[in-house]
C-alpha cells in the first residue's frame, strides 16, 4: 500500500507541476494526455488498496478518511506514504524483527 | 489489428476479474451459514484458498482491465461520450466492491468473525453492475 500511495502522490505532482504548466505555458497538450490517465490509474489502484485495507479492519474510520483526503491534496501522497511507513513499523511482526 | 488485440485482452481480463470477484462474493455471502455449520476451520481454509486466487489472478486481471480499458478509451476517443461515463461509473463501483470483498476475505482467512451483513447481496450487485457496463458498451446508446 505504501508503493501505491507513493505512486499516486508522485503522479499527481508530475501532473500538476510538470504536465499542466507544459500544456498551458508551452502548448504541449500531449503532456496531460499521457500523465492524466497514468495518474488516474495510480489513483484507482491506491483507492482500491485503501478500500481493501479498511474493509479488512486494518484502519479505523478516522485513519481511512485521513488517507483518503491525502490522495486529493498535492503532496498528500508523501504524508500518506510516511504515515503508512510509521504504521508498518508499529505492527507486532515488525517490532519483533 | 492492434486495437482489436487490445480489446480481446480487455475482454479476457474482464472475464477473469468478474469470475474471480463472483467467487469472492459468493464465499463472503455464505460465510455466516458456513460458520454456523461448525468450527471455523472450513471457512478459514476456503477463505485462504479464495484469497490466494484473488491475489494471484483476480487482482492482476482487474489491473489489466483498467490499463487496457483506459488505453482503448483514449484510442477510441470515448471520454466525452455519455454512455462511457455510465460505464466508467459502473466499473468504479465494481472496483470498490471488489476492494471491500477482498478485504473481508483476508479478514475471514485470518479467523475474523464479522457478519456478512449487506455483503450477502454482493453477487447480485456485482452481476447488476457487470450487466450495466456490458449493455452500455454494446449498445452505446448516447
Amino acid at each position: 500500500m505504501r508503493i501505491t500511495a507513493a505512486l499516486e502522490g508522485a503522479t499527481l505532482l508530475i501532473l500538476l507541476l510538470v504536465a499542466v504548466p507544459l500544456k498551458y505555458l508551452a502548448g504541449l497538450s500531449a503532456a496531460t494526455r499521457v500523465v492524466g490517465p497514468v495518474h488516474g490509474l495510480a489513483f484507482v489502484l491506491y483507492i482500491w488498496t485503501l478500500t481493501r485495507a479498511a474493509a479488512g479492519g486494518l484502519f479505523t474510520r478516522g485513519e481511512t478518511i485521513r488517507l483518503l483526503v491525502g490522495a486529493f491534496v498535492p503532496f498528500g501522497g508523501i504524508f500518506n506514504e510516511r504515515a503508512l511507513a510509521r504504521r508498518a513499523r508499529r505492527l507486532p511482526v515488525n517490532r519483533e524483527a | 489489428m492492434a486495437y482489436l488485440l487490445l480489446k480481446s485482452i480487455h475482454i479476457f481480463a474482464a472475464i477473469a476479474w468478474v469470475s474471480g470477484m463472483l467467487l469472492d462474493a459468493l464465499l463472503v455471502g455464505v460465510s455466516d451459514q458456513l460458520r454456523r455449520l461448525g468450527p471455523g476451520l472450513l471457512l478459514r481454509s476456503a477463505a485462504a484458498l479464495v484469497a490466494r486466487w484473488d491475489r494471484r489472478c483476480t487482482v492482476p486481471a482487474m489491473v489489466l482491465v483498467w490499463i487496457a480499458g483506459i488505453t482503448l478509451a483514449i484510442w477510441g476517443g470515448w471520454f466525452n461520450q455519455p454512455w462511457f461515463a455510465g460505464k466508467l461509473g459502473a466499473v468504479i463501483l465494481l472496483t470498490g466492491l471488489h476492494g471491500v470483498l477482498s478485504g473481508r476475505l483476508r479478514q475471514l482467512a485470518a479467523g475474523g468473525d464479522n457478519e456478512a451483513g449487506l455483503l450477502r447481496s454482493a453477487p447480485l450487485i456485482a452481476a447488476c453492475l457487470v450487466a450495466t457496463a456490458v449493455t452500455l458498451v454494446v449498445l452505446k446508446p448516447m
